[in-house]
């Protein structure tokens, strides 16, 4: 239900940015149904673009 | 989801194609309500039935308990044995077209029945699933598997019993066992999205625990060290909360066996009371029986004495003869016979006088040997006498023992009789549980109650060994922190591992922080509409209802008291619908949830003010609402009630068109003045 994750994401926001993007993310995917190992694999994406952008940025 | 129409062919009692449009919000007026009406055995349950098997593929629902799958036809049987003569079998399909978040579905579940014999046989057929994107695409799906998981997403299996229910059962989510609250619980979470919430916390868990042992290998000295350790603690904690998990496990399984042990005494405690009193009768018969076999045994070794008793009269009569010589002095004669014999021989008497043969003296001798008696005959009758005395001594003992023993015997026997007979009396009381052995549960039941104990003590010793490795795993963290600031090390994939590891955390508080709140909450809402929806007087009864920590329900008394236990059906009722409605709303973050409330029987245990109150709320607050009603429980009193909302769109009848056959006829509201009764004496 995206109502509930206004809500998580609105307790999120104390949070930094990253951490509220890949939480999201990770929550979004979980919701979806898909395997753990599947919703791992792709965080493990989303945290090295998240890096790289960071990285790049500085 | 809104459900938008229901059509059925040849299922359950509905012959031929028939369909229903349902009311919802979205129909001209807003009007959001469906009733369907009929009387017991036209086949509501039958539509429950058909959305439930279309939806899931669920042939049986919860109130079939006991029926397997193959009791129960689906299929309508008089279009079944119609069809026998053409030996084809019957085609049999459940239609539904629903909407959810501005998409549209389509699902048709089909299965074909035969008769073979006496038996009526039925084929699942294939499952059509189509989904009408807001873009106005049309997808068709075919995997059974990803048409499950697109209706689990719509609405889950574990949530639907909140939303389509048979108002009898409605009050099981407050009588609920710990499986079924578990199951309560679970559906709870994927309603909240807390399920969804906790697998993400698992799966950046394990993303932080991949980037780690990324970081061990390529790091070097102290750092790799330290990596290394917090790895291994990360490793260590799974093991730890595994075992704390498989402890808790333990312990829920043994509290599952614990409780239904104690629902077995709690059977038993009605005939303990008789099993007590068979176990002292039993006991009381053993003693009896050992008693007369120790009679019987005693009986026997005074067989021989015993035997005297029947020649009683015969001894009194020899004794009494004996006795009577010996009276008159007959017996022991006076002169031994053998001392005339001696004087006779020696011619001499015992003072030396002279006898000679001839003299009368000696006649006179010879006459007292002739009255003489032989000695030994005297000897044995004296000795028979003795003995004759003796036994007429012992003649009241032997008779007294004797009868003593026969009495006791006879009273033993009695007792006997009488104690079986009490058993054979107490076991037809007691009937078929006699089985049940109360001693045996009780023990069993002790030795759950140690092994709760050790569980609790293992856990709390794990809990413990836990609270050491977290702040060990902190200190290593600072640690980390330090020699990463000391030597500078901000590559890339230290940087993502702190990332994973700070969303992780991240994400841990908030799921603590959101399940506390979101119980509160729940409790909150539950406890606005419980007071709405109750009666007065149960108003001054019950205070508030409580939701506990693993989500299962509790209702407070006005003095704080908790009073789930003692509520009635009705209360129980209008709990969970209040409870429904809270998880609606909080769902729908105050918004209406898009779900239809769909009630099978749905005031029957409910008085006419639950009923009112009901009727004026409920339209209120869920997006559709069905109602699948009977006679007794939907008059014109409550047809006008629903009037006067101007909620109530669309009404059907279950008529019956011949035996195990109902026909689905839609008629307008405003008739139904005509065709409800006033009362339930009337109907």
């Amino acid at each position: 239900m995206s109502e509930i994750n206004e809500l998580i994401k609105k307790k999120l926001e104390s949070f930094p940015s990253d951490v509220v993007t890949l939480a999201m993310e990770a929550i979004e995917k979980s919701e979806k149904g898909l395997p753990e190992a599947s919703v791992t694999e792709y965080l493990e994406n989303v945290v090295r673009k998240i890096i790289r952008n960071r990285r790049s940025e500085e | 989801m809104i459900l938008d129409e229901l059509v059925m062919k040849n299922f359950r009692q509905f012959r031929g194609v028939q369909r229903i449009i349902f009311a919802s919000e979205a129909d001209e007026g807003g009007k959001n309500v469906t009733i369907i009406f009929g009387e017991n055995g036209r086949g509501k349950t039958g539509i429950f039935r058909a959305i439930m098997f279309c939806l899931y593929g669920e042939r049986c629902l919860s109130q079939d308990e006991g029926v397997t799958h193959k009791e129960l036809y689906l299929v309508n049987s008089p279009v079944l044995q119609e069809a026998t003569s053409d030996g084809e079998p019957v085609e049999s399909y459940v239609e539904l077209h629903f909407r959810h978040k501005n998409e549209r579905y389509s699902l048709k579940r089909s299965l074909q029945g035969i008769l073979d014999g006496d038996e009526q046989l039925e084929q699942l057929g294939p499952v059509v699933f189509s989904r009408i994107q807001s873009d106005g695409n049309t997808k068709n799906y075919n995997d059974p598997d990803e048409i499950k998981r697109i209706i689990n997403d719509v609405l889950d299996r574990n949530v639907k019993e909140y939303f389509l229910f048979d108002g009898e059962k409605i009050q099981r989510l407050t009588l609920s066992s710990v499986e079924q609250k578990r199951e309560i619980a679970k559906g709870i979470k994927n309603l909240l999205n807390i399920d969804a919430l906790e697998k993400a916390i698992k799966a950046t868990q394990k993303l932080k625990k991949t980037l780690n042992t990324e970081l061990g290998k390529r790091a070097t000295d102290e750092y790799k060290r330290v990596i290394f350790q917090l790895n291994e603690l990360d490793e260590s904690r799974d093991i730890l909360e595994d075992q704390i998990r498989q402890t808790e496990e333990e312990q829920y399984h043994a509290d599952v066996e614990k409780k239904q042990i104690d629902k077995k005494l709690e059977e038993c405690k009605e005939i303990l009371h008789l099993l007590k009193e068979r176990t002292g009768t039993e006991e009381k018969l053993k003693y009896e029986e050992e008693q007369a076999k120790n009679l019987l045994a005693e009986m026997k070794t005074r067989t021989g004495k015993a035997s005297l008793m029947l020649v009683f009269k015969t001894i009194d009569h020899v004794f009494g003869s004996i006795d009577k010589k010996k009276q008159k002095g007959e017996i022991p004669s006076e002169i031994r016979k053998d001392l005339i014999e001696k004087i006779l021989t020696e011619k001499r008497c015992i003072c030396s006088r002279e006898i000679l043969p001839g003299t009368e003296s000696f006649n006179q001798i010879i006459l007292w040997k002739n009255k003489s008696a032989d000695t030994d005959l005297e000897s044995a009758a004296l000795d028979m006498w003795r003995y004759l005395s003796g036994i007429r001594n012992h003649r009241d003992d032997i008779s007294g023992t004797v009868e003593t023993l026969l009495l006791k015997y006879a009273n033993c026997k009695n007792e006997i009789e009488k104690l079986r007979s009490k058993i054979e009396n107490l076991n037809n009381q007691i009937g078929t549980s006699e089985r049940k052995d109360t001693a045996d549960l009780e023990k069993h039941r002790e030795n759950i109650e140690e092994k709760l104990i050790k569980l609790e003590a293992k856990r709390i010793n794990l809990k413990a060994d836990l609270d050491i490795l977290e702040s060990d795993y902190e200190r290593l963290s600072e640690q980390r922190k330090v020699l990463e600031k000391e030597e500078n090390i901000k590559n890339e994939l230290v940087q993502r591992a702190h990332l994973a590891e700070d969303t992780c955390n991240a994400l841990q508080a908030v799921y603590d922080e959101f399940t506390d709140e979101i119980k509160l909450k729940i409790a909150d809402e539950a406890n606005k509409y419980f007071v709405q929806l109750l009666d007065k007087e149960s108003r001054e009864t019950l205070r508030s209802i409580l939701v506990k920590d693993d989500y299962s329900l509790q209702i407070l008394d006005r003095w704080g008291k908790p009073f789930l236990a003692n509520i009635s059906a009705g209360q129980r009722q209008i709990m969970s619908i209040s409870f429904i409605a809270a998880l609606a709303n909080i769902a729908a973050s105050g918004k209406i949830l898009e779900m239809p409330l769909f009630m099978d029987t749905p005031f029957s245990r409910l008085s006419f003010e639950h009923r009112k109150n009901l009727i004026e709320m409920v339209p209120g607050f869920c997006a559709q609402w069905i109602l699948l009603a009977t006679d007794t429980e939907f008059r014109k009193q409550e047809a006008a009630l629903l009037r006067k909302n101007n909620r109530w769109g669309k009404f059907y009848l279950l008529q019956s068109d011949g035996p195990g056959i109902t026909i689905i006829k839609e008629r307008v509201v405003a008739d139904s003045q005509y065709i409800l009764s006033d009362s339930v004496e009337e109907s």
